[in-house]
């Protein structure tokens, strides 16, 4: 294309030239980038992430002219005042005026540019009178959402990454928000302010939107806050961005802006959907129904590490094929699971999943494989032990 | 003639180093020269460099293309917590104190650097934390995956190359007191 342009150029001179180099450039570039060939930070969504957005291409002029002004002596003075044009150094010793000059500037500036940065800063925190506040928690490598007060109050699901492993693996082709997709998406209604209380369970993770200009540290053991009040419905997509171990490129956030009536559907579907789920923790279940349900529930929560086919990752997430633990005593089994293990990636599921979960999942892993135990176990059992 | 210039050149040369040092890896173990100190700074520093860089070239060809291609997750963050480490206290701070070291006293009309063997000494705890950081590689688990910060509590879930990397950095931090 570009070689095109230039052949047309002939005889029109220098500017059809530049502007036929243009266009190729932005035609190669256009070529490379896959998605977008975006450099700045995303458009804003919300009244904070339009001032942070300001505050930087603000602060990007200010450090340009700056840029320039300082390049420009420097170039002109090795230019026009080198040794071999017969200059002369200057030979003063100090300049009190000019001290005071470049002193007062940069202090000038300094202030000029806290102003701004500290009043978003102040309006950043103030997390106060939301209309609704959701308690959002870190797991290696999933995010838990539970609505706290308005009308979601008592919702609460697990937000795991829906891309298929076959896309991670190159073995399908990339979908269109590959790594920045998951089952179940936290949900907010649009205009209102929605305040996200942040904390982890295992390590340090952090709960990131960039449309909405937050980024707030999830530390296990502390009770952090931020909060959004989004004005336009749409999906808005964001990663955890504290380094949290291995699968850390892997537990997007993505949230759902939509209307208010959109909204109370989908609190109510939830609702509705919580309520049939919850099992009957008097039931008796056989072993295909076992199998079933703890094979879903291992695919999502624990394949991650102990692998699909449970060889592990040894020695950091060691093998359920033929354990000690799995083929051991199953009360050993349950407490692993139950209560996790201290200084490991091994969380206490118990918190995570319902008794039912827990007696599939593990009645899951001491049959699958080449773990023939033949054993069931009932979510009694697990209620059971739960209590010790 | 030429042969008493030879002898005067001889001569020179021997009042210049002293004639009784020590020669071969010994010369450079007990040296106090701040310019031998300054040169071994520069080449350990520019090992690492290659080492580090080795990594970070690790970094970019996964990171060519999404998806996963050459490497696992947990090893890219070891790849990138060691790079971390080893451009900072193995390639940059090293070739700061070789310059320092070479230039100073050249600088301020010093005959060497104040406590010439301490700062030999310096320089010798590098290599050890060098080691020690590069073979938290070869241990069971792997290297330290936490990026370069360590930050608790997922520093508690890495093996013992974690401990490996705690101890080189104490070492490459006493070498710069």
């Amino acid at each position: 294309m570009a070689i095109n342009k230039i052949n047309s150029c002939r005889g029109q001179g220098y500017a059809c030239l530049v502007r036929g180099f243009t266009a190729g450039a932005l035609a190669v570039f256009a070529g490379l980038a896959n998605a977008a060939w975006e450099l700045n930070l995303q458009m804003p969504v919300t009244a904070l992430a339009r001032r942070v957005y300001d505050l930087h291409t603000l602060l990007t002029w200010v450090i340009f002219i700056i840029f320039v002004g300082v390049f420009a002596v420097v170039t002109w003075s090795i230019i026009f005042h080198r040794k071999s044009r017969g200059h002369k150094a200057a030979d003063f010793h100090d300049n009190t005026t000019v001290e005071i000059v470049w002193t007062i500037v940069p202090t000038l500036v300094l202030i000029a540019i806290a102003f701004p940065a500290t009043s978003a800063l102040v309006e950043m925190r103030d997390s106060s009178q939301p209309d609704l506040t959701i308690k959002a928690t870190g797991y290696q490598w999933k995010w838990g959402y539970e609505y706290v007060t308005g009308d979601a109050a008592g919702v609460k699901f697990m937000s795991v990454m829906s891309t298929p492993r076959e896309q991670i693996d190159n073995k399908t082709p990339k979908g269109e928000h590959y790594l920045l997709e998951v089952d179940h998406p936290l949900v907010v209604p649009v205009g209102k302010k929605v305040r996200v209380l942040l904390t982890a369970t295992d390590v340090i993770h952090n709960w990131s939107v960039p449309a909405f200009a937050v980024k707030t540290d999830a530390v296990p053991g502390f009770l952090r806050d931020t909060w959004f009040r989004a004005e336009k419905e749409g999906t808005y997509r964001g990663q955890c961005s504290e380094l949290c171990g291995k699968d850390h490129g892997f537990m997007p956030v993505v949230v759902e802006v939509v209307s208010a009536e959109k909204y109370a559907t989908w609190v109510a579907q939830q609702k509705a959907a919580m309520a049939a789920v919850t099992d009957d923790p008097t039931k008796v279940w056989k072993m295909d129904e076992l199998m079933a349900r703890g094979e879903k529930v291992y695919t999502a929560n624990c394949a991650a590490c102990h692998q699909p086919n449970g060889a592990g990752l040894p020695p950091a997430f060691p093998a359920l094929d033929g354990s000690k633990i799995t083929k051991g005593p199953k009360a050993g089994h349950l407490d692993i699971v139950l209560k996790g293990k201290p200084g490991t990636a091994m969380a206490a599921f118990g918190a995570q999943l319902s008794d039912t979960d827990i007696a599939a999942v593990v009645a899951y892993e001491r049959n699958a494989w080449s773990n023939k135990l033949g054993e069931l176990i009932q979510p009694a059992e697990v209620k059971a032990l739960r209590g010790k | 003639m030429q042969a008493n210039q030879h002898a005067a050149h001889a001569g020179h040369h021997a009042a210049d180093s002293h004639g009784h040092g020590p020669t071969g890896i010994m010369r450079w173990i007990t040296t106090t020269n701040h310019k031998d100190i300054g040169t071994m700074y520069l080449w350990f520093s520019f090992v690492m460099f290659l080492v580090g860089g080795a990594m970070s070239l690790v970094i970019r060809a996964e990171l060519m293309s999404p998806g996963l291609q050459y490497v696992a997750p947990e090893f890219y963050n070891q790849m990138l917590t060691l790079h971390a480490l080893i451009m900072v206290f193995g390639a940059i701070m090293p070739a700061f104190v070789g310059f320092a070291n070479w230039m100073i006293p050249l600088m301020i009309g010093a005959p060497d650097m104040a406590f010439a063997r301490m700062n030999n000494w310096s320089f010798w705890l590098l290599p050890p934390a060098a080691i020690l950081l590069t073979a938290s590689l070869f241990v069971p688990g792997g290297a330290a995956g936490t990026g370069w910060t360590l930050y608790p509590p997922l520093s508690v879930q890495m093996g013992m190359g974690m401990d490996m990397a705690i101890f080189a950095v104490h070492i490459l931090g006493m070498s710069s007191i």
